[in-house]
């Protein structure tokens, strides 16, 4: 028995349960301890492929920064019983068949690519820190120092839009 | 030369606004200096106008050899048409902040960080225009994209503005996540997201896998947005109504031309290979927002929601240019290139103009931007009349303005690309635009004025339209110069890696 795909099947199934009860609960504290479920379980994919370096950064930075960032917006903002949605029924229906049509393409789409089939894209051997660091300060170092940019505009943004009126 | 050395050489123009950003920024936090702080971006733009021009630039291939083109390993690319573009950016910029300079003061928003932003999206605008692989196109996106959710939603008091921002940021951050999921699909399809790198591999007879046809239609969605195409088109009104009008004029020219250029990168270079996948699902998107824009256009009584509509019809017009790229002959495809090069470049123009009159038409407590508000115009001031009559008549394309020369160029374009029945489409379209093009005409020379405030017009205002109406005039009347120089941008496009 290959226990690889069978630990990938559990966090698969453990993702997507943690997806669909985050968007269903309709209290938001409950949504983000959801969403640290599906963060972690990603996580967990990652080790059994190998990216350490993915998996600490996803459990760091995910399941630690933006969930507790996400608590914190949501004591501030005080969300009681989430109002719903005035969407209406025909928005729902619409929604539903929009939705299943997807599904529905998409899962045609990946059922024709044969599963198992290895990916033409590089797998990630030991020591994928190292190929990182060398990936993220040589070969695309130019992407990197423009997200640093990006970064700097996104503060002065959150500043020019948060300071209080003159 | 060092591969670092030759990059930071190529790069000079990017590294130069960036850093008149910074400078700005740093320039507005004295009172002493605020008033100058916009005078100055301009300037900046102005300069690094200067610098993407000192690159050699001659007839046939310029002075670099094809492959050296390439900088950042094989991440950016210098050819003629990110030149012509980073020019197309830094002319639209250095227009809107021109209109911005006492805009913003009747606004009550007036500050040193608007033109800073303004500076940082032209650089994301410019990396995207270079950008071969798609991770550096990405960033470039978005990099324009969050100074673009900012400067929307700059008026902070105006709950439209906010309203605008917030629809734009959700929508766009959506879209963001489609290119991305795109983008990985793509990668572990072929395994690389270097376009030339995509290109090469299809000629290698990989097989279409669906992941790439997939990966495929999220990069159009996700583009589609950015371009404003129906049925991605949803953000574009509210956006372009409730930003600040100067950001409205840059957004829907700018934006519009740097979302372009990604897509002629990624469609006629990375998938090339396969071109009878996405030449439907462009043709569709193409004739959706044409007909759609401009029927929805047609009963629009807001001047900005009215160009709103009217860009998401132009976008329309200039996938044809693309469409027509699909085709395997060299001639063809330069033809297609050339017609959506001009095209941008003269919209740009246009367009600038047209959004610089409804920032005249904003005075205290006036908003001036609906379609009556332009009655009377011609009995107050001829001239001003004079010039959005001549933005009207541009963008509906009437023969003697630049509007009639991007639109015939297309026009040809598809002829000869043997796509008879998009052209047809086209004319059929411009003919139901010409109808609320000329309705702002009607207002302005035969209805009394149904104000009498001052109209707000200041020398940035006045330069800047100067500069669309002659260039609208000019190029409508001799056009040769500009074809000229896009002709030869395209030459100098780096094919091969």
């Amino acid at each position: 028995m290959d226990w690889g795909l069978v630990l990938f099947y559990f966090f698969a199934a453990l993702a997507v349960v943690g997806g669909v009860m985050m968007i269903t609960r309709k209290n938001a504290v409950h949504s983000a301890v959801y969403l640290v479920l599906t963060f972690v379980s990603v996580a967990g994919i990652y080790i059994l492929l190998g990216a350490d370096f993915l998996f600490a950064v996803q459990v760091l930075v995910y399941a630690g920064g933006i969930v507790v960032l996400f608590l914190f917006v949501i004591m501030l903002v005080n969300l009681e019983e989430s109002r719903r949605l005035s969407g209406g029924k025909l928005h729902l229906a619409a929604s539903a068949v929009l939705t299943c049509l997807l599904f529905g393409m998409l899962a045609t789409l990946f059922g024709r690519v044969a599963v198992g089939q290895p990916s033409v894209a590089a797998p990630l051997g030991e020591g994928n820190l190292q190929l990182m660091g060398i990936a993220l300060f040589r070969d695309y170092m130019l992407p990197f120092e423009v997200v640093s940019l990006l970064l700097l505009v996104a503060m002065i943004g959150a500043i020019v839009l948060g300071r209080p009126r003159a | 030369m060092s591969d670092l050395a030759q990059g930071l050489y190529f790069l000079r123009p990017e590294l130069l606004l960036s850093f008149y950003g910074f400078f700005l920024l740093l320039l507005s936090t004295l009172p002493v200096f605020r008033r100058w702080v916009g005078g100055l971006a301009a300037l900046g733009c102005l300069l690094t106008l200067g610098v993407v021009l000192s690159f050699p630039y001659q007839q046939g291939m310029n002075v670099f050899q094809a492959s050296d083109l390439f900088f950042f390993g094989n991440l950016m690319i210098l050819d003629g048409m990110a030149l012509f573009f980073k020019g197309a950016f830094l002319l639209a910029a250095i227009l809107s902040i021109l209109i911005s300079l006492r805009y913003l003061d009747t606004e009550g928003v007036q500050s040193g960080e608007y033109y800073s932003l303004i500076c940082f999206a032209v650089v994301g605008m410019m990396i995207m225009a270079s950008g071969t692989d798609l991770l550096s196109i990405f960033v470039g996106l978005e990099l324009m994209a969050i100074c673009f959710y900012i400067l929307v939603g700059y008026l902070r008091g105006n709950r439209k503005s906010n309203e605008a921002a917030m629809k734009y940021f959700l929508l766009g951050a959506f879209s963001t996540g489609v290119f991305v999921y795109g983008a990985s699909l793509i990668y572990s399809a072929k395994g690389t997201t270097n376009l030339y790198q995509l290109a090469a591999r299809f000629e290698q007879g990989d097989p279409h896998s669906p992941l790439l046809i997939l990966g495929m239609i999220l990069l159009t969605v996700s583009l589609g947005f950015k371009v404003a195409a129906v049925p991605f088109h949803m953000w574009a009104p509210d956006a372009y109504e409730g930003a600040p009008t100067a950001v409205t004029a840059f957004l829907s020219t700018a934006s519009k031309a740097a979302a372009f250029v990604a897509f002629v990168r990624i469609y006629a270079v990375g998938f090339l290979g396969m071109r009878d996948q996405w030449l439907p699902l462009l043709a569709v998107l193409s004739v959706a927002s044409m007909t759609l824009g401009n029927t929805s256009a047609l009963l629009q009584d807001n001047m900005k929601r009215m160009l709103a509509y009217s860009s998401i019809a132009h976008a329309g017009y200039v996938l044809i240019g693309i469409i027509v790229m699909s085709r395997p002959e060299v001639d063809t495809m330069q033809t297609g290139m050339l017609s959506l090069m001009l095209y941008l470049m003269i919209y740009t123009f246009i367009n600038l103009g047209a959004f610089s009159m409804v920032v005249m038409l904003r005075r205290e407590n006036l908003a001036g931007d609906r379609v009556v508000d332009f009655s009377g115009l011609h009995q107050r001031s001829p001239m001003a009349a004079f010039a959005m009559l001549v933005f009207m008549l541009s963008l509906a394309g009437i023969p003697a303005t630049a509007g009639f020369i991007g639109k015939y160029y297309l026009f040809a374009a598809a002829m000869k690309a043997h796509f008879a029945w998009l052209a047809v489409v086209m004319v059929l379209n411009s003919v139901v635009s010409a109808f609320y093009y000329l309705r702002v005409v009607w207002h302005m020379y035969q209805k009394p004025p149904v104000d009498s405030v001052r109209y707000a017009v200041s020398p940035g205002l006045v330069a800047a339209v100067g500069i669309c109406l002659a260039f609208n005039l000019l190029v409508g009347i001799f056009p040769e110069t500009l074809i000229e120089l896009t002709r030869r941008s395209i030459l100098m496009l780096g094919r091969a890696g």
